[in-house]
């Protein structure tokens, strides 16, 4: 069993995601920006980090740099939900190697699903 | 026998010269010295076999001096000669390092002889021992050296294929994908290599051991020849099997030797063949001590590797399987390897209970046969068993302009089993599959398609998660093309599908239309990242793609070259989208041409670009970004296919039809509230133009909705979003009614 951690200003995400993800049998939780996901790393290092990159102020790619520049934090996965697509999907595609799985919005909740199963089965 | 004397006293040196002169035997030829120091010469020169002390006058040699020479000329037997009967003395030179002493009282030419002969015997013994001490302290280190080794080639290896399957397993572009598999290839294969040495030398010091495991011989074999085909491609070759319809597939025995010996004479093969087909043979071997196969426990199966290559000279055929070496040919730069190959396939057939031998004919090719015994397991299942247990009640649509072709490949399947159904060409082929959609019957399994190139067929299967063998980032319900050879069919067949048994039983078929009949497209777009895109996710069709980057360019390809399609982007330099298909539409007037479909790709959902791509002459508009499925959709429906509309275009269909994920049918009521107050939201911003937060909402509802399955809240949320983007107000209020329109249709 796996901790994931949703970070996400969408209240409609915040709710939905965690019955999405409920089948898989992980603990899930949730945070509602960059802010409040670091509060969570502080105390415990989820496995993964599903971070909506549609949060306001760039506050997905901000929280992506703190993870990376934290040793301990680093452990821990990135997928990236992004409900942009075409153009602006290429140059987060560019950026791809400092996240490990993206998913675009809207996503079919069985596909949410396979992707974090995958990611969460590659080994770090 | 050299012997060295070493006296001062002339007296001795008499004694011993009449009686070695005297004795019988191998002749001794003596030397003398009065000295040590002077004797140390001749030592030194290693011609002296054994050492004669004399304690002369005496005088008691000194120990030490024994023990010196000792040292210094470990290999040289020495014999004290004592003046008295000392055995005392003569125990302590012997401890000291002599082989023995004798009483010069006693000397005559048999003792002396005697004694002299057995001091030599004694120091080869003493050295002996010492040699196998060292030998097997040596043995002993190179085991422990190829432990250690192994290990530590072994973890930077498997660190390279570890991250090499890694990045496999991220998105890559096709390119990357195929230098990705290069690496990986290449790494197994030098993993194979280092195993072999690794092999050759824990065989040698007795380390080698074999499994005994259940294993499908068919799945080894496959597996096996799969891994080399890269390599034999390369070279330009084909690598093809046949097995015999009675031989046993699943056997008992180390399915990791057998490929291991099957991959080195392949290799072989492959090195030395430049064209042709580089063949396995799997037959069952009649075995004379057991001839009725209900009684014993397990067979000889055996191997034969063919070859057309440049064969190998007949008195080399026995020569080759022996450690080390290889045959020298005029092109010895191709022999690359260390030759270690064949001996360890002898090495292993021969545990393995066979044996292996080689027949060729130079200039023609060769051939490796090997047997080997394995147990059989509680499945008696043979090959032709296993043909017809996959193939049986597969339902097979074969598609063959030619009648008798066409049936004689049905009749052959259904020989295995198979239920056939013959299609004529590509429409008599849709018609029957759709035929079987509309009686809610399973799908095809597979369909064969006859091909322009005689003695090849082609399989489109469904694509699933088939690593290696389908397009990686595939949509898995595409179909995927496999050419193989007629003769294989059944082979290729079984081997194609056994492991996807599974996701067939799955997969649900994609309208055929788009995969059969290519279509050439010209593409017209200034992006670069738009173009990427599209050729992307055609790719792996047999459309054809060509790319123009303005209108101009457009207009003088349209002009050259026969198209079935013209994909139009509407916002170019140099001449846009209307005008280039406005100066198509004239120059097809003008030159009496047949009218080219052309459908516009319009960035944004407004209606006035859509009227006027429609005005000046286009059939159809796609707004950007462009699903894959409208574009094929779109492909099939304009192109010479002419297939009706009833099952294409699926988003439109799904737009209508709202099917929500039943695990969030609970959270629906609070999905409609939200876009509820949304549209109170953005009819707020609206009033102020405050385009930002137009934007912001517009972007979140088309996150959203497709995940319930709200797929129009999805699009229409996109639209609001470019709207806004392009600060166009009246076409994000014209949206937003729409939206509020929608969400009463659903829930009034």
């Amino acid at each position: 069993m796996a901790t994931i951690a949703v970070v996400d200003d969408d209240q409609e995400i915040r709710q939905i995601v965690p019955r999405i993800l409920a089948p898989l049998g992980h603990k899930v939780v949730t945070a509602i920006d960059g802010v409040a996901a670091e509060y969570l790393l502080d105390k415990s290092v989820p496995d993964l980090l599903i971070i909506d990159l549609s949060m306001p102020r760039k506050g997905g790619w901000d929280l992506i740099n703190a993870i990376h520049q934290n040793p301990e934090w680093s452990k821990a996965k990135i997928m990236i939900l992004t409900a942009s697509s075409g153009f602006v999907e290429r140059s987060i595609m560019s950026r791809l190697s400092r996240v490990d799985s993206y998913v675009t919005k809207p996503f079919k909740p069985e596909a949410l699903r396979d992707a974090v199963r995958e990611v969460l089965s590659t080994k770090a | 026998m050299r012997v060295l004397l070493v006296s001062e006293d002339p007296t001795s040196l008499q004694l011993v010269k009449s009686a070695l002169a005297g004795s019988s035997g191998e002749p001794f030829d003596l030397e003398v010295a009065d000295a040590l120091s002077v004797g140390r010469r001749l030592l030194d020169s290693g011609e002296i076999d054994a050492l004669l002390m004399d304690s002369g006058d005496c005088r008691r040699v000194e120990l030490d001096a024994i023990r010196d020479i000792r040292e210094t000329y470990p290999a040289i037997p020495m014999v004290v000669l004592t003046c008295k009967d000392d055995e005392e003395f003569g125990v302590a030179a012997v401890r000291a390092g002599a082989q023995d002493h004798i009483f010069r009282g006693v000397v005559n030419s048999r003792s002396l002889a005697r004694t002299l002969r057995h001091a030599y015997e004694r120091q080869r013994v003493r050295e002996l021992v010492r040699s196998k001490a060292a030998a097997e302290e040596a043995n002993h280190a190179k085991s422990e050296f190829i432990a250690l080794i192994s290990h530590e080639i072994r973890t930077p290896l498997n660190a390279i294929l570890g991250m090499a399957e890694v990045l496999d397993e991220t998105k890559l572009t096709s390119e990357q994908e195929e230098y990705v598999q290069v690496f990986r290839k290449s790494g197994e294969a030098l993993q194979l290599l280092i195993e072999d040495i690794l092999d050759l030398a824990k065989a040698e010091v007795g380390r080698l051991a074999l499994e005994e495991t259940e294993f499908n011989l068919v799945e080894v074999v496959e597996k096996t020849l799969d891994f080399l085909a890269l390599k034999a491609n390369e070279r330009g070759l084909q690598l093809s099997y046949t097995v015999g319809p009675d031989v046993p597939v699943i056997l008992r025995g180390d399915p990791h030797r057998l490929r291991q010996v099957l991959i080195n004479l392949f290799s072989n093969a492959i090195k030395f063949s430049n064209e042709g087909i580089v063949s396995l043979t799997v037959q069952k071997e009649r075995d004379p001590e057991h001839p009725s196969p209900e009684t014993n426990t397990g067979s000889t199966v055996h191997f034969a590797v063919l070859d057309t290559g440049i064969g190998i000279p007949p008195d080399k055929l026995e020569v080759i399987f022996d450690s080390f070496t290889q045959v020298r040919s005029a092109r010895s730069r191709l022999n690359e390897g260390a030759g270690l190959g064949l001996s360890i396939c002898r090495r292993l057939v021969q545990m393995m209970g066979g044996r292996i031998w080689a027949e060729s004919a130079l200039g023609q090719g060769s051939t490796f046969h090997f047997t080997v015994y394995f147990g059989h397991s509680q499945s008696p299942m043979t090959y032709r068993g296993m043909l017809r247990a996959a193939l049986s009640g597969m339902t097979i649509l074969i598609v063959d302009a030619n009648p008798d072709h066409g049936r004689l490949l049905a009749e052959r399947l259904s020989n295995w089993g198979a239920q056939v159904t013959e299609a004529g060409d590509a429409t008599q082929a849709l018609e029957d599959i759709r035929r079987r959609q509309h009686a809610n019957l399973d799908p095809y399994k597979l369909v064969i398609l006859s091909s322009p190139i005689p003695d090849i067929v082609q399989l489109m299967v469904p694509c699933a998660e088939w690593s290696g063998r389908c397009p990686r980032g595939q949509d898995t319900r595409t179909y995927m093309v496999v050419p193989i050879a007629e003769s294989r069919l059944a082979d290729d067949i079984v081997s194609v599908l056994r492991e996807t048994a599974d996701s067939l039983a799955t997969a649900t078929p994609e309208p055929l239309g788009q995969a059969i009949r290519p279509a050439r497209i010209l593409l017209v777009d200034d992006d670069a990242e738009n173009r990427f895109v599209v050729e992307s996710y055609l790719k792996w069709t047999p459309h054809r793609v060509d790319i123009a980057t303005n209108g101009l360019e457009a207009l003088e390809m349209f002009k050259s070259e026969q198209y079935a399609l013209v994909l139009m982007d509407v916002r170019m330099p140099v001449m846009n989208g209307h005008e280039a298909t406005r100066a198509i539409r004239q120059w097809e007037s003008r030159e009496g041409k047949n009218r080219t479909p052309i459908i516009a790709l319009t960035a944004f959902a407004l209606s006035q670009e859509a009227e006027e791509s429609m005005a000046s002459g286009c059939d159809a508009h796609l707004t950007k970004p462009l699903g894959k499925r409208r574009l094929l959709g779109a492909i099939q429906e304009y192109t010479a296919m002419g297939i009706p509309q009833d099952t294409g275009d699926m988003d439109a269909v799904a737009s209508e039809l709202i099917q929500v994920e039943p695990e969030l049918e609970e959270f629906v009521p609070m999905f409609l509230e939200n876009r509820r107050s949304d549209v109170l939201s953005l009819r707020d911003a609206l009033a102020v133009s405050d385009f930002d937060s137009i934007e912001r909402v517009g972007h979140r509802m088309k996150g959203l909705g497709g995940i319930y399955g709200f797929h129009r809240v999805t699009e229409i949320g996109r639209a609001i979003e470019e709207a806004a983007q392009a600060k166009e107000i009246d076409s994000a209020r014209d949206w937003v009614d729409r939206l509020h329109e929608h969400l009463q249709t659903i829930a009034p």
